[in-house]
């Protein structure tokens, strides 16, 4: 497993490779719209980059606060992994980010799971490359 | 403080007054209106940390992603412009 630790001014990101191709990103924190943003969307670049990865799953259960530009920011990245074949994820939310995910109706089309472990599992194998 | 808030006996209640607006997102092959209703609750509801909620009138991203566009703020200004950004950052394709 790699991992990799970056800090930054609201949110901290960690990011663990957890099988080929799936990273878990643990999130804690409060998370808004700027720099936060951006610190995730290179994160991904990065993760997407050097583990060839194109399923991720945000693990939030550390997470407090998060603003509408976060949700934008999950509905996109959700939207390229899903176009790319892969998928995302989401864990552990709770409080004002699981009721923010509710009233968006984030919650109908992300799947949210308990764990990472069932959401990994939630991943289907990964075809072997031709 | 406005008096109306001592109407509300207990949090639980979410009293809150509304605010109406709507705005016009322009786009590929036309415009449409969103309605966004902002509430400016007496008291932050329970598992929130905020007065003011705001909520668009339909969904965007039906084709991929369905999202209602909200926001939450410390006022009517931050509430209802966290609501119109994810308006804006996503495609209105339709109803249904």
């Amino acid at each position: 497993m790699s991992t990799s630790r970056k800090e930054f001014e609201n949110v901290e990101l960690l990011a663990k490779t957890v099988k080929p191709g799936i990273v878990v990103l643990e999130m804690s924190g409060s998370i808004y719209m700027g720099p936060d943003c951006r610190r995730i969307d290179s994160e991904m670049e990065t993760q997407k980059a050097k583990e060839s990865a194109n399923r991720f799953i945000f693990e939030m259960s550390r997470v407090t606060h998060i603003d509408s530009a976060v949700v934008g920011l999950i509905v996109r990245i959700y939207t390229q992994l899903t176009k790319a074949g892969g998928g995302l994820r989401l864990v552990g939310t709770r409080g004002m980010v699981d009721n923010v995910l509710k009233m968006t109706q984030v919650n109908k089309v992300i799947a949210i799971y308990p764990s990472v472990a069932e959401a990994v599992e939630s991943f289907a194998p990964a075809t072997p490359a031709a | 403080m406005s008096d109306w808030h001592f109407a509300q006996s207990d949090r639980s209640e979410e009293l809150a007054q509304i605010h109406l607006f709507s705005m016009k997102k322009h786009q590929e092959g036309g415009s449409v209106e969103f309605r966004i209703t902002v509430r400016e609750f007496a008291a932050p509801p329970p598992g929130h940390s905020l007065r003011f909620f705001a909520e668009a009138d339909k969904t965007v991203n039906q084709k991929t992603a369905p999202i209602l566009p909200s926001g939450w703020g410390d006022s009517v200004l931050k509430a209802l412009a966290d609501c119109m950004r994810m308006i804006r950052q996503f495609p209105y394709e339709g109803q249904g």
